[in-house]
């Protein structure tokens, strides 16, 4: 089968101008499209290394006010640093040191604190370190359970 | 038509296009939305972590106060105390409240050493509240730490608010006394047969009389008379004056110690118009040259709510007291 200019003047279809023009639109939106999503991929693997943040930061706090024998182990020494790595390969290190606060009274670890600070940054990024900082206190005050 | 279907098929294009750019852009809103309510729990637990340092950092303070110290130390911890401090629900006489900021120094007074609070905390929308109730459970005081987190944290304003009650060493489980006394009489007694001084213990079990004068100098710092609602009930008197005022009633007695001081040379009498509803004691051998007993009923004013069993000498939190927000 074939055609001359002559049978394709005035049938539909698409000009040069138009493919362009539809193609340049396309690229344009595909690649806002496209930066919107790895934008959202961005945002969310930054909240996500957050939380696991959060979470590790979180998990030493409880930890520190739970008198059992794990956790009693965990923090045979004032100060520590352990690296722990996620499935994106993100490493996260932390550490903890603990201090006894000064009071009146004559019992020297009446007031404690402990600091902790978890770091992390991305394989892709070595220089987009990032840290939370946490702090709590604890009174060694005995609470009166019963007989 | 066939003109314009090119002109149809871009405007597809387009229309998908501007479809895709759209589902991505809710998808962006999407996650900016659950990454805030992400960082919000965050700031939340980091808000909630520096009140409960703030609480602990309270529990400490009044730990360190009370142990190991002469109970009088409780005058001078409460001394910038009033009703005036309290919430609306608890402005009466009955509760006495101290409210500890950052920003007064002054808060304790005497010799009381106050603790460094958490840096987190924004120190002028922060405080703690020390409350108790000085004619029922002098020996129990809530605290409830109030915080608002300062301009260098992440989420600077977050707020949050803790309580916990402690037991102080200011009162004892009391026992019953080894001696019966006789029935309440309100009227003006005759002169006791025996002249032999009651023991202290005896009639208080192990409420030192150092305690008895801390809650007295409390109650009587809060306000509470004979005429309050509640009324005072326990009366410690160092001065050797002849005693003239009525005290208490058949439901609510009292307890009127005159101490070795009032007693130096001579007790105080007690003037035949008072009428002493509760119990009346002497520090003094002296005791016996006055025209009353030594007792007159049992001491229900100074019979606190202790858990049995507790040792009451230290400070001590109260078991299930700690809440989260709220007074």
């Amino acid at each position: 089968m074939t055609f001359n200019r002559e049978q394709l003047k005035g049938k539909p279809g698409f000009t040069v101008l138009e493919a362009l023009f539809a193609s340049a639109i396309l690229a344009l939106g595909l690649s806002g499209a496209v930066q919107l999503s790895m934008a959202s991929m961005a945002a969310n693997q930054t909240q996500q290394n957050l939380d696991l943040a959060s979470g590790l930061v979180q998990d030493l706090a409880e930890c520190w006010q739970v008198p059992s024998a794990f956790c009693n182990n965990q923090f045979q020494s004032s100060h520590n640093a352990i690296v722990l790595t996620n499935e994106a390969g993100v490493q996260f290190q932390r550490g903890w040191n603990t201090t006894a606060l000064s009071t009146q009274g004559a019992n020297p670890n009446l007031l404690q604190s402990l600091q902790i600070s978890v770091q992390w940054s991305s394989p892709d990024l070595p220089n987009s370190a990032k840290e939370l900082s946490w702090q709590i206190r604890r009174a060694t005050t005995p609470a009166w359970v019963g007989l | 038509m066939n003109q314009h279907s090119g002109m149809a098929s871009l405007w597809s294009a387009i229309c998908l296009v501007f479809i895709t750019s759209l589902l991505g852009w809710i998808t962006l809103r999407s996650v900016m939305s659950e990454t805030r309510r992400s960082q919000q729990q965050l700031f939340a637990a980091q808000a909630l972590a520096s009140s409960e340092s703030l609480l602990e950092t309270a529990i400490a303070q009044i730990d360190s106060t009370y142990s190991g110290q002469d109970i009088a130390i409780d005058a001078g911890f409460w001394r910038n105390a009033s009703s005036s401090q309290c919430p609306a629900t608890l402005a009466t006489p009955q509760w006495q409240c101290l409210k500890w900021t950052a920003s007064n120094l002054g808060s304790f007074g005497g010799t009381i050493k106050a603790l460094a609070w958490p840096e987190s905390i924004d120190d002028a929308n922060s405080f703690v509240l020390f409350t108790r109730d000085v004619r029922f459970a002098p020996h129990k005081v809530k605290i409830t730490a109030q915080i608002s987190l300062n301009s260098e944290q992440a989420g600077a304003g977050s707020r949050a608010s803790l309580q916990q009650s402690l037991y102080i060493p200011i009162s004892a489980p009391w026992t019953p006394p080894d001696v019966e006394p006789p029935l309440l009489d309100p009227t003006p007694k005759t002169p006791s047969t025996d002249c032999t001084p009651i023991e202290w213990r005896k009639l208080f079990g192990h409420v030192s009389p150092a305690q008895l004068k801390a809650i007295s100098a409390a109650q009587l710092q809060n306000g509470l008379t004979t005429l309050s609602q509640p009324s005072r009930s326990i009366y410690w008197i160092d001065s050797p004056l002849t005693w003239t005022q009525s005290l208490g009633t058949q439901s609510s007695p009292v307890v009127l110690i005159f101490s070795d001081l009032a007693c130096a040379i001579q007790c105080p009498q007690i003037a035949s118009q008072a009428a002493i509803a509760g119990m009346i004691y002497f520090q003094s051998s002296n005791a016996c040259q006055n025209s009353v007993a030594l007792y007159t009923v049992n001491p229900a004013a100074l019979q606190y709510a202790w858990p049995r069993g507790i040792d009451a000498s230290r400070v001590q939190r109260v078991s299930g007291s700690w809440k989260n927000a709220g007074f």
